[in-house]
């Protein structure tokens, strides 16, 4: 024992006991592992025992834990102070400071949970663990069949369409204005043309009455039959998107 | 071939002796409340609902824990709350079942907080950093997100710093029916004192 009290294993401490700087946590971690190396119970005499090696730990770890540096520079400063004073008892030991029995006694506690965390991850290596009853996950919900959409939604798409200005008189009156299905396939093709995709409800939203909207969608849907534009609902009453089919591509 | 006296082709669904031993009527009414029950459910509060005495409660689930010893369920106790969960040694299969992946072994800082925690009954983050003399927030806070621990409240005391308790996922976790199922510990700790020191919830 009073062979690891001399200067002599500073140096080699690392190599001696075997215990790699990443091995441990903290100040308290690094005692009781040196400690128990050397096959020794956690006493006061113990905990002096390991001041050198704790203290070339120390030194080595300033460089690789900056930031853990002063919690292990702090317990290297009140080893060196407890062990002085072992070693001269002399000195009058000051009341409010902690003996190097109150550490031992914190090092045994700190041992006994370690203790226990070795048995909790022993048990969680043996696989053994219970499951409470939960609800199954939600499968994967199916694309909607067209027209399989759902109320809410349905009555969106209506509100969308409601919003097209229309009015009233001429839902009544004969339209005065005429529109062309040829007129309106020209102007969409030219401007799907410079937009490439273009949703219809913002073209429905330009038309002024029922007739304008009526001749725009069989515009669409000639422009469809012509293979010049495709169109994307993603999902039941969604908004319907138009997209330029580019002919020489195509070949 | 089964040459006992016991029948071997008794219903597995039947009662058993075990339960119609104690009040067969509570241990039933007990089962099927655990059974709906997405949490754990406390003593009182099984006898609040049932209309019965605590210590008749206590008799039947002591009762219902027995016969479901052996079973593919088990009766979990925390503190004074009790649960129905698989039984550990079916994790492997559950797990297939539940599509989980295999758990991520916890730090040994995380363990070791938890420990503590378990051990102490409650702890502050400054207590358990006093028992292992660095940092513990990030193992706390792992702890916290795998809900093995949780805030049972705030101490009285400046600050006003969290008290940490174990959950029941922690006994799950483990594949523990109960506190009581932990390693020994083998050093007395002083319990955490209750004039002054309890959590107010």
């Amino acid at each position: 024992m009073t062979a690891t009290w001399g200067p002599a294993g500073q140096a080699s401490a690392l190599a001696e006991f075997e215990i790699d700087t990443g091995d441990f946590e903290g100040p308290l971690d690094l005692l009781v592992q040196l400690i128990e190396k050397q096959g020794l119970d956690i006493t006061g005499v113990s905990v002096l025992a390991v001041t050198d090696q704790f203290v070339a730990f120390a030194h080595e770890l300033h460089e690789r834990f900056a930031e853990a540096a002063s919690e292990f520079l702090l317990v290297a400063s009140r080893l060196a102070l407890l062990k002085s004073r072992a070693l001269l008892p002399q000195i009058e030991p000051d009341d409010e400071e902690e003996t190097v029995d109150d550490l031992a006694e914190r090092l045994r506690i700190y041992a006994a949970f370690k203790a226990v965390a070795m048995e909790l991850d022993e048990r969680l290596r043996a696989g053994h663990a219970s499951y409470i009853r939960v609800a199954t996950p939600d499968l994967p919900q199916p694309d909607p069949e067209p027209g399989a959409g759902d109320l809410a939604r349905l009555l969106k798409a209506i509100e969308r369409l409601t919003q097209v200005d229309v009015p009233v008189a001429s839902l009544i009156d004969t339209p005065t204005r005429r529109f062309r299905v040829a007129d309106k396939v020209r102007d969409l093709q030219s401007r799907l043309r410079s937009e490439k995709t273009l949703a219809f409800d913002s073209i429905a939203a330009t038309c002024t009455d029922r007739a304008e909207l009526v001749a725009t969608f069989v515009a669409v849907l000639h422009l469809v039959k012509q293979r010049t534009a495709t169109v994307e609902q993603a999902s039941a009453f969604g908004s319907i998107l138009l997209r330029w089919v580019d002919q020489h591509a195509d070949g | 071939m089964p040459t006992g006296s016991q029948p071997d082709g008794e219903p597995i669904n039947g009662p058993t002796p075990e339960v119609l031993d104690g009040d067969f009527g509570l241990a039933r009414t007990i089962e099927g409340l655990l059974f709906v029950a997405d949490r754990a459910l406390s003593v009182s509060e099984l006898a609040d609902v049932t209309g019965a005495l605590e210590s008749d409660v206590r008799l039947a689930l002591s009762n219902l824990a027995e016969h479901y010893r052996h079973r593919g369920i088990v009766l979990l106790k925390h503190r004074r709350a009790y649960r129905l969960v698989s039984a550990p040694d079916l994790a492997d299969v559950c797990r297939r079942l539940l599509g989980l992946d295999h758990r991520r072994q916890p730090s040994r800082a995380a363990l070791e907080t938890l420990g503590i925690v378990a051990y102490r009954g409650q702890a502050t983050r400054a207590e358990i950093e006093q028992v292992r003399g660095v940092d513990s927030d990030s193992a706390l806070a792992t702890l916290l997100s795998r809900n093995l621990i949780r805030e049972s409240g705030r101490l009285d005391a400046p600050g006003r710093p969290a008290v940490f308790t174990t959950t029941d996922t922690f006994l799950a976790y483990f594949g523990l029916t109960s506190l009581e199922d932990l390693p020994e510990f083998d050093l007395n700790l002083e319990p955490t004192d209750s004039d002054g020191r309890q959590p107010n919830l």
